[in-house]
């Protein structure tokens, strides 16, 4: 009672820190609770309950949790968004600290240049990304089959294909993300004192041993941060099946967004759709939970 | 240190302010009945109900304001208006198994309307606003079953006479198969059908009925409540090789092309089924097309004019107004109307005496759609969950063009599948 | 300096192979747009031509026009509605998450460090979900087809990951300038203004960014809390193109232009700001 007065009327120094502390933060949080939890709360909720016709709802405990997940399309999305996981994620945070390491070595205009390039793609929203590649896979009309017939390859089906379909997109997704990630590396690049690579080179370091003794080490973090990032981002794939694929061919890229989505609000299934929630949701939080764990020891340079 | 508090309150209190200010509701206006439809590619006809409302606002003193609600993602809208309660439609453009079945949004219709459309429909779609041998909707489109476009010149050109088109799927292969054109690495550069082979899978098993229909396979059984044993009858595994053949043994359809209707308004492909809008489209969009229609080609039995979408209007069980709704679409239900609306867009009218009439008679698709509609009618999939069914059952269709396996077993999975969603 | 092996290799990598690397990926960074952008330029011809050309034969700008002007996606109030949404929800979120971010670095309070993950762990929630509950609010407040919907909804996703790469930043600030300032008799909001804002800039200024650019490419609440044309952003408007029977790619590249090239000018302007945000913020929460 005693801590809820001070709130109100402070009396130490210490109070009004406090109070000065929950006023900042309330709008974020009133607004968060509004428009945020209170929803989250509801699904999860919704999660134990069956809708009914006409609109009610009735308690089933764990139910539908048995049924999603003795679901073969759900794994299936599952096993797909896994696929595309492992496709994308280390094409681009590999591809994206290369890009990052050479930038770096350039002098300072052309870095600008080249940097504001590669971001480019991130300015584009998903679905116009989507659609920009949906064209360039096109099988009949698209740019990159008249490419391969020129070089005397067969022309693919890309989005078209059972085996290619993945592929394809985990490149848009590449394409997509470059830009952001180097920037991320880019900047801790250029956050490391020059002091550490004179000292190194005194000591006879040659490149290739600073690339991997001082370099790498003091990227570390950020390298994970943007690996945990990525595979969030990936994990929550949806704008771009839902404007180009819709989980085709024959279910080939039905990630779990889209099926969550589709079980949600074309077939009604609000409950299953709940659960299929909670799972993204458990999944995504125990690596944030190792990240965060990662990320709390502070990075000393 | 009371700046803190003060500017923090300031703060505060302007995004208060601003929200306020923002979220003025629109101003209240005169009194009107609110239509929802997802048919974008209808615009004349869903204009003409505000029109015809201006007309119905002198004598009720109610005005149509018509929504149009963007096809993709038009359940989840629907879904959470009609839940609301605020916010919903009065009346709206739907499907009577979904909305007055698996939930109970829909007003039932008044005896004496329910006389009047009975009376006045084509027998096969009499079931279409009903749920459980209760009526609730009034039927709005005629031509929604597929029908066999040809290319004239692509038929000539093959040796094949554009007025005589092949009536049994046996000669519709032969005919597909001179039809197609292959370059010298073995790649087709024209082919006979234009399939439809992406997209969600429910418009794939649209698109795949008629080829089971002919065969005399079915969905789901009579009763609706089992689907092993009938999506999976040998009669359907058939009607799957027969349609999977087309692309993997004959080559007479590609998966290479992209939209099927493209792919026929292009000189692509020399077939195509599709609905009876599909020709006004085809003048916009391949005008230089010289096209014939004919009813689809049957096998041991005929498709028959049948749907997986039964469009309908349906009246808000919730809305206020619900008596003033089906004042108005009593307003509209006659003969005279029925005609203009769907002459409008170009599409057929439901009214059984508007069949004969003279803009349906100038129509290309006029004799077709006589003959069609001659046929037995074909089953039908009106159940509540029958988006998800089509789903289950069109991955095997898929499957089965994409190689992904034997139909037979990709058709057995999608029973199995289906079972699940029909005893939930 | 001793000239090692070490040398000899960085001065080839700094060479040949670090131009060669650096051209290929622009071509595939930067080749899309091209080609999109060469295809908004087509006419329906020479889209459709075989052998695929790469230059259209004949120029025409009337995908644009279309594309601007048309009735059934007119892109001209697309691109005001994303703009709105897009402005008002950046400043709305820097507003909140500078007040927010601040506390949240500098005062100790019970629930700090939860509120902290939580903000983090929004981050992992799928949002279709929130699309149903949220739906029913809208409709309930009567908001459905108003900006005021896509605003508060964007908000949502913006404002926990704005805080939270905020704290990092004021973290990052040292805190003797303000307790001078605070001993001079400003109070901590004075303080914030005049001492921690013009410091944090650059942070401020990625995190404004972070939310302009992912409400302007947001679709989901887009698509379902819009239903009149007229309310529809960019993302939105270039979804409902790809019709049910056919894409228009003419009409459809162009519009891909129109909603990309504002924010990729923005973006080139602002990119070193950002570098400087993205880098600090993220990191050290």
């Amino acid at each position: 009672m005693g801590r809820w007065a001070r709130l109100v009327l402070p009396r130490t120094y210490m109070d009004r820190q406090r109070r000065a502390g929950f006023l900042f933060v309330l709008p974020a949080v009133a607004y968060f609770t509004a428009v945020y939890f209170v929803p989250l709360v509801e699904s999860l909720v919704g999660s134990f309950y069956r809708t009914l016709p006409g609109g009610a709802s009735r308690f089933v405990g764990l139910r539908l949790y048995e049924l999603v997940f003795t679901d073969s399309a759900f794994w299936n999305s599952v096993w797909n968004t896994v696929k595309l996981l492992a496709l994308s994620v280390p094409a681009t945070v590999v591809l994206a600290l290369a890009v990052a390491l050479g930038l770096d070595r350039l002098t300072l205009r052309w870095r600008s240049l080249w940097a504001a390039m590669y971001f480019v793609p991130f300015a584009v929203s998903l679905v116009a990304a989507a659609l920009i590649w949906q064209w360039i896979y096109d099988p009949v009309y698209g740019v990159l089959n008249h490419a391969l017939s020129l070089v005397g390859l067969r022309p693919q089906q890309w989005l078209q294909s059972l085996d290619e379909v993945l592929p394809s997109l985990a490149l848009v997704n590449v394409w997509a993300r470059l830009g952001f990630d180097t920037m991320i590396f880019l900047a801790a690049l250029q956050a490391i004192p020059r002091e550490y690579h004179e000292a190194a080179k005194i000591d006879g370091a040659t490149a290739r041993q600073r690339l991997r003794h001082v370099t790498l080490p003091l990227l570390n973090p950020h390298i994970l941060m943007v690996c945990i990032l990525e595979l969030i981002f990936n994990f929550k794939i949806f704008d771009q099946v839902y404007a180009t694929t819709q989980g085709g061919p024959a279910g080939a890229s039905q990630t779990i967004i889209p099926l969550l989505y589709d079980t949600a609000f074309k077939y009604f299934r609000l409950g299953e759709a709940s659960v299929m929630a909670v799972f993204v949701f458990a999944v995504l939080l125990a690596v944030t939970l190792v990240q965060w764990r990662i990320f709390r020891k502070p990075v000393e340079y | 240190m009371r700046r803190t508090t003060g500017g923090a309150i300031a703060v505060l209190a302007a995004a208060v302010l601003l929200t306020t200010a923002l979220a003025e509701r629109t101003p209240a206006q005169a009194k009107k009945l609110v239509y929802w439809t997802h048919w974008e590619q209808n615009p004349e006809f869903n204009r003409w109900y505000e029109t015809k409302g201006k007309e119905f606002a002198r004598k009720s003193g109610y005005e149509v304001e018509v929504v149009t609600i963007p096809y993709q993602g038009y359940e989840a809208k629907y879904l959470a208006a009609l839940m609301g309660k605020t916010g919903a439609p009065d009346f709206f453009n739907g499907i009577a198994h979904q909305w007055c079945g698996q939930y109970d949004f829909c007003d039932r219709m008044p005896p004496d309307l329910e006389k009047v459309w009975s009376e006045n429909l084509p027998k096969y779609m009499r079931a279409w606003g009903q749920w459980r041998g209760v009526t609730y909707g009034i039927p709005i489109e005629h031509g929604n079953f597929q029908q066999m476009y040809i290319n004239a010149d692509l038929f000539r050109k093959a040796g094949l006479d554009p007025d005589r088109p092949p009536k049994t799927l046996d000669d519709w292969l032969a005919a597909m198969k001179k039809l197609t054109v292959f370059d010298p690495k073995g790649e087709p550069t024209q082919v006979g059908f234009a399939i439809r082979h992406k997209g969600h899978p429910v418009g794939i098993t649209d698109k795949f009925l008629p080829f089971a229909h002919a065969f005399g396979a079915r969905m789901i059984s009579p009763a609706q409540d089992r689907a092993t044993g009938v999506a999976n009858s040998p009669e359907m595994v058939a009607a799957l090789r027969f349609f999977g053949d087309l692309v993997t043994k004959h080559k007479v359809a590609s998966l290479a092309f992209g939209n099927p209707e493209d792919a026929f308004g292009q000189k692509r492909a020399a077939v195509i089924f599709r609905e009876s809008w599909y020709f006004g489209w085809l003048k916009k969009n391949g005008p230089d097309v010289s096209f014939r229609v004919y009813a689809l080609p049957c096998g041991t039995s005929c498709p028959g004019a049948g749907n997986l979408f039964p469009w309908s209007n349906l009246v808000s069980k919730a809305s206020p107004n619900k008596h003033v709704a089906w004042d108005f679409l009593r307003f509209i239900s006659n003969a005279k109307d029925d005609l203009e609306q769907h002459q409008l867009q170009g599409i057929l009218p439901v009214w059984a005496a508007n069949l004969d009439s003279s803009y349906v008679k100038s129509r290309p698709d006029y004799a077709s759609t006589k003959e069609m509609l001659a046929q037995p009618v074909p089953p039908t999939y009106y159940h509540p969950k029958s988006n998800e069914l089509a789903t289950a059952f069109g991955e095997a269709v898929v499957g089965v063009l994409y190689g992904k396996g034997q139909p037979k077993a990709l058709l057995d999975e999608a029973a199995s599948r289906m079972d699940r969603i029909l005893r939930e | 300096m001793s000239r090692g092996r070490g040398d000899t290799a960085e001065r080839v990598l700094r060479g040949p192979v670090l131009w060669t690397g650096i051209t290929l990926l622009t071509l595939f960074a930067l080749g899309p747009f091209l080609w999109v952008f060469l295809t908004s330029l087509k006419t329906r011809a020479d889209l459709y031509a075989t052998p695929l050309r790469y230059l259209p034969v004949e120029l025409t700008a009337a995908n644009y026009a279309d594309a601007w002007t048309s009735k059934l996606t007119p892109f001209s109030r697309f691109f005001a509605n994303s703009l709105w949404v897009s402005s008002v929800t950046m400043v709305a979120t820097t507003g909140v998450s500078i007040l927010a971010g601040y506390a949240l670095a500098r005062f100790r309070f019970a629930g700090r460090n939860a509120l902290l993950l939580v903000f983090l762990a929004t981050q992992m929630f799928p949002a279709v979900l929130l699309i149903a509950p949220l739906l029913s609010q809208w409709y309930a407040l009567g908001l459905i087809d108003t900006y005021q919907a896509l605003i508060y909804s964007n908000l949502s996703f913006t404002v926990p990951f704005t805080v939270w790469m905020l704290v990092g930043y004021f973290d990052a600030i040292p805190r003797d300038l303000e307790e001078s300032a605070l001993i001079d008799g400003c109070g901590r909001f004075g303080a914030l203004c005049r001492i921690v804002l013009p410091l944090a800039a650059p942070g401020i200024a990625a995190t404004a960014i972070f939310a302009f650019v992912t409400s302007w490419s947001e679709l989901l609440f887009a698509i379902t809390f819009t239903t009149q044309t007229e309310m529809r952003t960019l993302s939105a408007g270039l979804l409902f193109m790809v019709g049910q029977y056919e894409i228009q790619w003419g009409q459809l590249s162009a519009g891909v232009m129109i909603s990309t090239v504002p924010v990729a000018v923005l973006f080139t302007y602002l990119q070193r700001h950002l570098i400087r945000g993205l880098s600090a913020g993220a990191l050290k929460g």
